[in-house]
C-alpha cells in the first residue's frame, strides 16, 4: 500500500475496504502501519478513476482504453 | 537462555529467565487482563490490572513488570486477584463514560471484554460526577474523546519510544491527570495513526472512518 510491503489486514463490509489494519511480521514492518498505508482505503472509495479520461482543451472527457490505443498508434 | 521451574496455579512450568509473569501465563495459555502493557512498547505497569499473587509477597504483583525467579509461585484465580480486578475495573469505570453505543471502539474494546469477563455486575461510584476533560484536536488522522481515555499512556510510551517524539504526554496527577500535546499540535508523523490500533479504549480512534464501522 505505501510501497514499504507491510502485512495489511483488511476489513471488508458493505462490499467496500472499510479499514486497513497491521498484521504481526516481524521482519518488515512488526505490528505498525504508516499513515498512508492505513488511510489508503479512502482512495478505493471515493473518486476513484474508473476510465481513462481525455483533456481536450481543458475539457475531461470519458473515454475507454481501446479508443486511446487506436489514438496513439 | 536458560529455563526456569514456576508454579502457575499450583502446576510446574519451565520458561526462559529473563521472561516477566505476564508473557510466562500466557505462554501457557493463562489470560491475565491487561491494559498498559502492550508487546512491542516499554512496561509502564501504571494500569495495575494485571495484579497476580506471589507466595512470600504481601502485595500483589503487577505481573507486567515482574520477572520470573526460580520456584516462583504465582497464583491467577484466588479470591484475592479476583477481587483485585473487580476494583480496579470498578474504579475504572467510575470514571468512563458510558457511550458505548455511539463509540467507535465499541465491539472490539478492551474494557469492554475484559469488564465483562473479570469485572463486577454493579458500581458503587454514584455520589460522584464522572470526570469530563475537553477533547483534544491531534489533527486529521486521530479523533479524541478524552472523557474515554483511563489513563493507560500507551500512546504516550508510542510517541516517545517509537516515533522518537515528545509530543504526546500527560500533565496533571491523579483524577485530574489528562493526556494530550502540551501546547495545540497535529498528531501527524509518519506512524502517527497506529495509536488508534493501540488505544484499549475508545479515546484515539481513526478520524476519517468516524461513525461508518457500523450500518
Amino acid at each position: 500500500m505505501d510501497s514499504f510491503g507491510s502485512a495489511v489486514r483488511l476489513d471488508v463490509a458493505f462490499n467496500k475496504i472499510l479499514r486497513i489494519l497491521p498484521r504481526l511480521n516481524e521482519k518488515v514492518n512488526s505490528v505498525w502501519i504508516t499513515n498512508k498505508a492505513r488511510f489508503i482505503y479512502d482512495a478505493f472509495n471515493v473518486q476513484r478513476l474508473l476510465y481513462p479520461q481525455l483533456s481536450v482543451f481543458h475539457l475531461i472527457k470519458d473515454t475507454n482504453i481501446c479508443a486511446r490505443f487506436m489514438a496513439v498508434s | 537462555m536458560s529455563l526456569i521451574l514456576i508454579y502457575i496455579n499450583k502446576l510446574p512450568y519451565y520458561v526462559n529467565a529473563g521472561t516477566t509473569l505476564l508473557q510466562a501465563c500466557q505462554q501457557v495459555g493463562i489470560d491475565i487482563p491487561h491494559f498498559c502493557y502492550h508487546e512491542k512498547l516499554p512496561v509502564a505497569g501504571n494500569c495495575r490490572m494485571c495484579l497476580v499473587e506471589v507466595s512470600g509477597s504481601m502485595k500483589l504483583v503487577a505481573s507486567c513488570a515482574a520477572v520470573v525467579t526460580p520456584g516462583i509461585q504465582i497464583s491467577t484465580n484466588v479470591l484475592r486477584v479476583k477481587k483485585s480486578r473487580e476494583a480496579v475495573l470498578e474504579f475504572l469505570l467510575a470514571n468512563h463514560p458510558l457511550d458505548c453505543p455511539i463509540c467507535d471502539q465499541g465491539g472490539e474494546c478492551d474494557l469492554q471484554d475484559i469488564t465483562m469477563v473479570f469485572g463486577s455486575d454493579r458500581g458503587r461510584f454514584y455520589e460522584v460526577e464522572k470526570r469530563s476533560v475537553v477533547d483534544k484536536d491531534l489533527g486529521v488522522f486521530v479523533k479524541t474523546v478524552m472523557n474515554r481515555c483511563i489513563h493507560c499512556t500507551r500512546c504516550v510510551r508510542f510517541a516517545a519510544n517509537l516515533l522518537g517524539s515528545s509530543l504526546l504526554g500527560t500533565t496533571g496527577r491523579g483524577v485530574k491527570t489528562e493526556i494530550g500535546t502540551y501546547v495545540e499540535q497535529s498528531f501527524e508523523e509518519e506512524l502517527s495513526a497506529n495509536v488508534i490500533d493501540l488505544c484499549p479504549v475508545g479515546a484515539l480512534t481513526s478520524k476519517p472512518s468516524a461513525f461508518t464501522m457500523r450500518s
